[in-house]
Parts: structure tokens; sequence; C-alpha cells
């Protein structure tokens, strides 16, 4: 049974390791276009941001491939999938046979669309590749501009700024974190930015930019232009599902796959920030891309592949972060639309402590935690498994939960 | 894997939330190892075991060293290792970058974001104590148990004042 993995990060190495858990023997490929030994793309950030202290990127040890047995085809990119003859085509010519095949490419980021996107200095930042591009360009640059005000676009100005750069966020929304949290929560963040020396230009969105051959400003739709000779583009990610073409997989903005991951192609699995899964709170079915859903799906997807039977539970919308020393985790819909929702929240403005908690009916089904985020992990228990929490609402609101108060209910839940 | 690791068992009937633990697991993670050496630290050290008050028990908990432990799914920074020898769930301080994936994804609560260093912290088996778990042999009540699950269990049914306080109840 040779197992073939396309990807070599958090899906990949989850199923990697899941498969080795159950067969120690098996033959199994890892193919990557990236030349790198598995990394840490959720620390090209923090690196930027001078916050790596020791460490290093890497996600497994270098020996990891040897001592698990594995054949790692670094560098080289799958092109085709030939289903009916269990064939990978690689860019350099080779194929690559496999009995069971997961496909855990991950994600690009989305094009701005914006006139002039391919001058130089202007970056998307999710490989290892733009770190060294953006540590190159941050050299010259005075002034930088980062679009977007997720997670990993305030994780991109903390770096430029940093490195001494000039820097502002300008981003589409009223407020920063709109994908991950509200306005309070993005208040916060404002301030602690603006506070620090980075500038914040909201309701503005790039309509073109300027500079011959390199960027050197940004025309925004109202009119106003701001300087940059580094941009960094925090738009979103879309899945990389160019392998399903010729096959029967089906895609709809994801690859979709069952509950165990499996595509509509026989013994073709996938995985991670290109898989559609159920939402386990929202029962939507959603590209979840986050790190903890693309190791748990590739470790549901490798149990499965190696011959043991398991159900993926479901994905959950969640992230985790930290800004000038102030924390925030953000779990599951935290910005509720429609009926049906009842929301409570506490704002602590001078301290900078927030929280907010999104009921429906018996259920939490959010909750945003700013300052103060111990046991969050609890809550997100309490969602993952539907837990009725009718009667220790009390707690929660006041912060008193921790795994006692939750334990009866959980195990009368399981 | 061993089949039986080695773990930290607690009895919840016999917590009487004196938090014996929470200090001495703060002492035996400090420099100094003393109570007094310890309160005068700088950043302070910060206890692995929490004993936790729900409704109706108060239960010492501490990382549960889980089989599917989720914190080392999470970890972006590949952080968290499992000893696949002694089943134990390990933490590089190293490699740790304060993300807090993995505070948000025990369901235990029982990775602590220590806000002084910057890093999670959680419990480490006290392994190079030779005296074994701190928590453990600071309990004053018998109420934490160190051994495999099947010692636990021995352990729990010879406890004389368990029968005593069903009993009493
Ligand atoms: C800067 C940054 C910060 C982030 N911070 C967080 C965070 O704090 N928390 C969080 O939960 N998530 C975070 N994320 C998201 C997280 O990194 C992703 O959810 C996760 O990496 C998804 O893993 P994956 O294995 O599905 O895909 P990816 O990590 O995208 O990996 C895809 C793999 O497939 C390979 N590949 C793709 N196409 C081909 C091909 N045709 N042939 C061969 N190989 C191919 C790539 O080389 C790569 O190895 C962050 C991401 C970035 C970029």
């Amino acid at each position: 049974m040779h197992h073939v993995i396309i990807g070599n990060s958090a899906a990949g190495i989850g199923a990697a390791e899941a498969i080795r858990q159950i067969d120690k023997e098996a033959p199994l490929t890892i193919i990557s276009d990236e030349s790198e030994s598995a990394y840490s793309r959720a620390l090209i950030s923090y690196e930027l941001a001078g916050w790596i202290g020791k460490g290093n990127l890497d996600l497994r040890p270098r020996e990891f491939y040897q001592e698990k047995n594995i054949a790692a085809h670094l560098g080289k990119r799958a092109i085709k999938i030939d289903a009916g003859k269990k064939q990978v085509h690689l860019n350099d010519g080779s194929r690559v046979d496999y009995d069971r095949l997961l496909i855990a490419t991950g994600g690009s980021p989305q094009q701005m669309g914006v006139p002039g996107e391919d001058k130089k200095g202007i970056f998307g930042f999710r490989n290892y590749r733009d770190l060294l591009n953006i540590y190159d360009a941050i050299i010259t640059a005075e002034h930088g501009v980062v679009l977007g005000g997720g997670c990993i676009g305030l994780q991109a100005a903390s770096g430029l700024h940093h490195h001494g750069v000039k820097t502002s966020i300008a981003i589409a929304s009223a407020h920063l974190l709109s994908q991950v949290a509200d306005a309070e929560c993005g208040d916060i963040y404002q301030r602690l930015f603006e506070s620090n020396g980075i500038a914040i230009k909201t309701s503005m969105k790039p309509v073109e930019f300027r500079g011959v051959g390199q960027v050197g400003s940004i025309g925004f739709d109202d009119g106003s232009e701001m300087p940059a000779q580094i941009v960094i583009s925090g738009k979103g990610v879309k899945p990389n599902t160019e392998l399903a073409e010729g096959t029967k997989i089906k895609v709809d903005r994801g690859i979709i796959v069952d509950d165990r991951m499996c595509t509509a192609e026989p013994d073709v699995f996938a995985a991670g920030d290109v898989a559609v899964t159920q939402d386990c709170v929202t029962c939507e079915s959603t590209v979840n891309a986050v790190w903890p859903c693309a190791y748990e799906q590739g470790r549901t997807a490798g149990f499965n592949m190696a011959g043991r039977d398991r159900v993926y539970d479901g994905s959950m919308r969640m992230n985790a972060a930290e800004f000038f020393r102030v924390p925030l985790i953000s779990i599951g819909v935290v910005k509720p639309q429609g009926d049906g929702y009842e929301v409570h929240s506490y704002l602590d403005k001078s301290r900078m402590v927030y929280w907010k908690m999104v009921f429906k009916g018996k259920l939490l089904v959010g909750a945003v935690l700013v300052g103060r985020v111990e046991r969050a992990g609890v809550l997100a228990n309490l969602m993952r498994k539907h837990i009725d929490v009718s009667s220790i609402k009390g707690e929660l609101l006041a912060g008193r939960y921790n795994y006692a108060l939750i334990k009866p209910l959980a195990e009368g839940a399981e | 894997m061993t089949s039986q690791p080695r773990k930290i068992f607690a009895i919840s009937e016999l917590c009487t939330a004196c938090r014996s633990c929470e200090i001495a697991c703060a002492v035996a993670h400090s420099r100094s190892a003393s109570l007094i050496g310890a309160i005068l630290e700088v950043p302070l050290p910060r206890y692995r075991i929490e004993v936790q008050a729900g409704s109706t028990l108060n239960l010492p908990l501490n990382c549960r060293h889980c089989d599917e432990p989720e914190c080392l799914f999470a970890c972006k920074a590949g952080a968290v290792s499992k000893d696949e020898a002694t089943g134990q769930v390990r933490v590089d301080l190293e490699k740790c970058v304060g993300c807090w994936m993995c505070v948000m994804i025990c369901p235990y609560g029982a990775v602590i974001p220590d806000a002084l260093i910057g890093k999670a912290a959680k419990c480490d088996l006290c392994e190079n104590r030779a005296e074994g778990p701190a928590c453990v042999t600071s309990c004053l009540t018998g109420a934490l148990f160190y051994g495999t699950e099947e010692e636990f269990e021995e352990y729990r049914n010879t406890r004389p004042l368990l029968k005593q306080l069903k009993a009493h109840r």
C-alpha cells in the first residue's frame, strides 16, 4: 500500500504522522513544491516581527523524514492526477504511483484585482519565499502599507514596524479584525497599534499601485494616496484545487470531501486549507483555513488511508493571537446574523479586557476573549460537543468556567 | 508506546481545595526551588496545576498527557511533542512562541498562558525531580496519585477515607 501525500505542511504532516502511528512499514511519499523541510508558514509573521527568539520555523526536526521512513520529494510540483492509472505527474516529468493519495495543497493568496499589483515591492504573505523577499525589500523601504486588518495583516504590520519601516494599515472594513471579531475588539487593537506608532486607515480600498516598475505609492478610492515602497497584501487565500481538474473530484470553492476526508474519487483524500468541511458549530459547509483544523483533517485522512476508520467531527472557526502583549482568542460565531442569538459582552477599555459570548438556545456558539484567554479551550469544547449550557450560563458569564464546571455535562454528552 | 503510561490522577472527593499542590508546583518550577525564594523571583514561577471548583466537585487539574493531544495537533510552532515511550506530552519552551493555539484548543483548560514569560506553561510531570511530581508529594489528603491507570485503580480502591466519605453523604 503506497501512500502519497501532496503537501508538506499542517495537513500533510498530520496525515503522515497518523499513517505512521498505525503502519510503520508501508511506503509513504510526501511531495511539495516548496524545497524546505516541513516548516510553519504561520510563523513567518512571528519571524518578521522578531518574536521567534532562539527557536526556528521548523515544524518537525529535520530528521523527521528519515526517522519516519518517508520519501520526501521536495521542490517538485504535482501538475496532474491520473486517477485511472493512480499516478501523480510531477513538473520534472516523473510520475509517482499511489494506492492512496492525499491532496493537502493548502491555499494561495488571492489576487487583489487592483491595477499595478505586479509591481516590485508588493507581496503576498504566505510562505518562506515571501518572507525572504520581504526581508530584501525592507532594507530600502521607508514607508510600508499592509492591506488587510486580520491577524496576519496585524502581524505583518508589527513586522515592518519592528524593522523601522514607517508602517500603516489600510483596510476596507470599518474596523480591524472584522473577520475574527467585532468592532469593540477591533477598537482595542486599533488604539494599541496607533499608540505604538502604526497608523490605521479604515473604510478605504486601493484602486491603483503607482510607481515605475517598483511601487512608490497607493491610490485609494477616496482619492487619497499613501507612500509605500513595500506593500503586503493580507487578503484571504483561495484553495489550491487545480489538481482536481480532469478527475471526478468535486470542487465548490474548495475540494468536497465526505466525513472521512475522502473525495468523490476513490482512494483520493483531501484535507486542510484546500478542503471544504462541515463547521461543527454552524453546520455549514465551508473552508475553515486554520492550523488546528488542517492538522486534524490530515490526521483523519491519514487514519482512513491506513485502514483505520475515523470520522471527522467537523471543523471550527477559531483563531488565537497576541499583539503588544494583549492576547486574543476568537471561536465560533462571533458576529451573529439573523434571529435566535443572545449576545453578552463586557468591556473594560482601560485594562484592555473584553469578552463576548454568543448563545443560541441552550448552546454556546461563539466567544471572543481579549486580554484574558485562560481556559478558552473549555469554551471551545462546549461548542464542539454541543453541550447544553443552560445550567451553567451564570458561571460562564461571570468568567468562572473551567473543566470541573463542565465535567458532569461533558460526560453526560459522551 | 508502553501500554500503561504513568500519569497524575486525582480523586476529587478527597480534594479539600487547600491548594497546597498549586504552591508546591510553583516552587518546583522556580529557579530557587524554595518557597521564599520562589516568591521573590522575577518573573514569578507559574503553577501548572489548578484546583478548579465546579458546582459539585473540587478538581485538581493539570495536563492529562492525552493519547490524542489536541495541543500537539494545534501547535503551529512545532513546540509540542509526545514521548512515544512514556506518553508524556512536552512543550519545548525554546520553540514556543506564545501564540495560544494550545490554550484555545485544550478541552481541559490545562495549558496556562504564562503572561510573564509569554509562553505556554503546563505539567511536565516534574520529570527532573527525583521525588516525583511535587503536587502529589505535597497533597495532604492523598487526593493526587502518580502511577499507571491500573495502579491508580488499586490505590483508589484501598482508600479507607473514601468509603467513609461515601457513607457520610
Ligand atoms: C503568516 C500566516 C500566519 C498564520 N497564522 C495562523 C494562526 O495563528 N493560527 C492558525 O490557525 N492558522 C494560521 N495560519 C493559517 C495556517 O498556516 C494554515 O491554515 C495551514 O498552514 C494550512 O495547512 P495546509 O497543510 O492545509 O496547507 P498549507 O500550509 O498551505 O500547505 C500546502 C502545502 O502543499 C504544497 N503544495 C501546494 N500545491 C502543490 C502542488 N501542486 N504540488 C506540490 N506541492 C504543493 C505546498 O508547498 C505546501 O507544502 C497562518 C498562515 C499564514 C500564512
